[in-house]
């Protein structure tokens, strides 16, 4: 089950690396956080796990937005 | 890294990725080399700090949560660090976002702008109307709650913030729960004084001794009324920590957000 999880991980980050679309970056880091606070509580650490949904796919997806609000959306390199 | 002064493709690129791929596989490979025989290993983790924080945790801080125990008691100056690190974080962020020149105004790509504020729709109406005070109640359970079920200061900080961010979304122009022409509920004035008076508490409490004192005032307290408060006297100090934590980093993080969202220039 965290394999799995895991593969989804690595596939998400490595899409939010190539991603074109900044946004389409932030929403699979977004991705991400919420998939990594799962593992941690299926790895029987709660704490851990709230702190990361909290900070991971709510405050930090905001701070992204917010900066790709105020500059582009396209990567152009 | 492809659109250098070297056009978006040459020799001089090329080689620049090859150098990043050689770097990123270096370096994957030497993070395996150090954690391989680590993990993969026969020999028994060793348990000495599990076994003595697991007998004695609950007597020594009164915590039933552990987590809590250790961070919050066993090593308590690790987490005033950690508060500070965030307090000056916060103090850099905040000025960085004051100082953006001529902050969009929020209807530019095509939201309803209307006099309501920014960008409404039923969605964000609902959300904010209807799911902040409930996010900003979960928040103080989880903030109230920590030495005992998962959670804490800085989680339940966090949470609040959350609520914090879904009135700032939803706000009618020059809302944010205005108490009076000078003071609003939410407003970056409130948050920033919030947030002062929660660090000096966690500023006092991390004297040597105050934790002591303030167990000894709640028994003192509960003998004077006639209540045995031994239990609760013990973890008095994990419970204040708790709520100058999770007030303090809530409202610092609800006031980046909220000036984020351009909540000071109303």
């Amino acid at each position: 089950m965290i394999e799995a999880i895991l593969a989804i991980v690595v596939a998400a980050s490595i899409y939010a690396i190539l991603a074109r679309d900044l946004l389409h970056g932030v929403i699979a880091l977004s991705v991400t956080s919420v998939l990594s606070a799962s593992i941690f509580f299926l790895a029987s650490a709660p704490d851990v796990a709230i702190t990361e949904a909290a900070v991971g796919a709510g405050l930090s997806t905001i701070i992204f937005v917010w900066a790709i609000r105020n500059t582009e959306r396209t990567d152009r390199s | 890294m492809g659109d250098t002064q070297y056009g978006t493709d040459g020799p001089l690129v090329r080689r620049g990725k090859l150098l990043s791929a050689a770097t990123g596989l270096a370096a994957a490979s030497l993070a395996l080399a150090v954690l391989a025989p680590v993990v993969m290993s026969d020999v028994d983790w060793p348990t000495a700090a599990r076994d003595t924080i697991a007998a004695d945790g609950y007597a020594a801080t009164g915590a039933t949560n552990l987590v809590s125990a250790i961070y919050l008691g066993y090593r308590a100056f690790d987490t005033l660090g950690e508060t500070i690190v965030l307090l000056v974080a916060l103090a850099g962020s905040v000025a960085l976002v004051a100082s953006t020149p001529g902050r969009p105004d929020l209807d530019r790509d095509g939201g309803p702008a209307d006099s309501r504020g920014p960008g409404h729709t039923d969605i964000i109406n609902v959300i904010a109307g209807k799911l902040a005070p409930i996010v900003l109640l979960f928040g103080t359970y989880v903030m109230l709650y920590g030495h005992t079920s998962p959670g804490g200061g800085f989680q339940g900080g966090v949470v609040l913030a959350s609520g914090v961010i879904f009135i700032a979304i939803g706000r009618r122009a020059g809302g944010i729960g205005r108490i009076s022409p000078s003071i609003t509920a939410f407003g970056p004035r409130t948050l920033s004084v919030i947030e002062a008076i929660a660090f000096a508490t966690v500023l006092a409490l991390s004297f040597p001794g105050s934790g002591a004192a303030l167990a000894g005032l709640i028994e003192a307290t509960g003998a004077s009324a006639g209540v045995a408060a031994k239990g609760v006297a013990a973890v008095g100090p994990i419970i204040a920590l708790n709520i100058g934590i999770g007030l303090k980093v809530g409202s610092g993080v609800a006031l980046l957000c909220v000036m984020m969202l351009g909540g000071d220039q109303e």
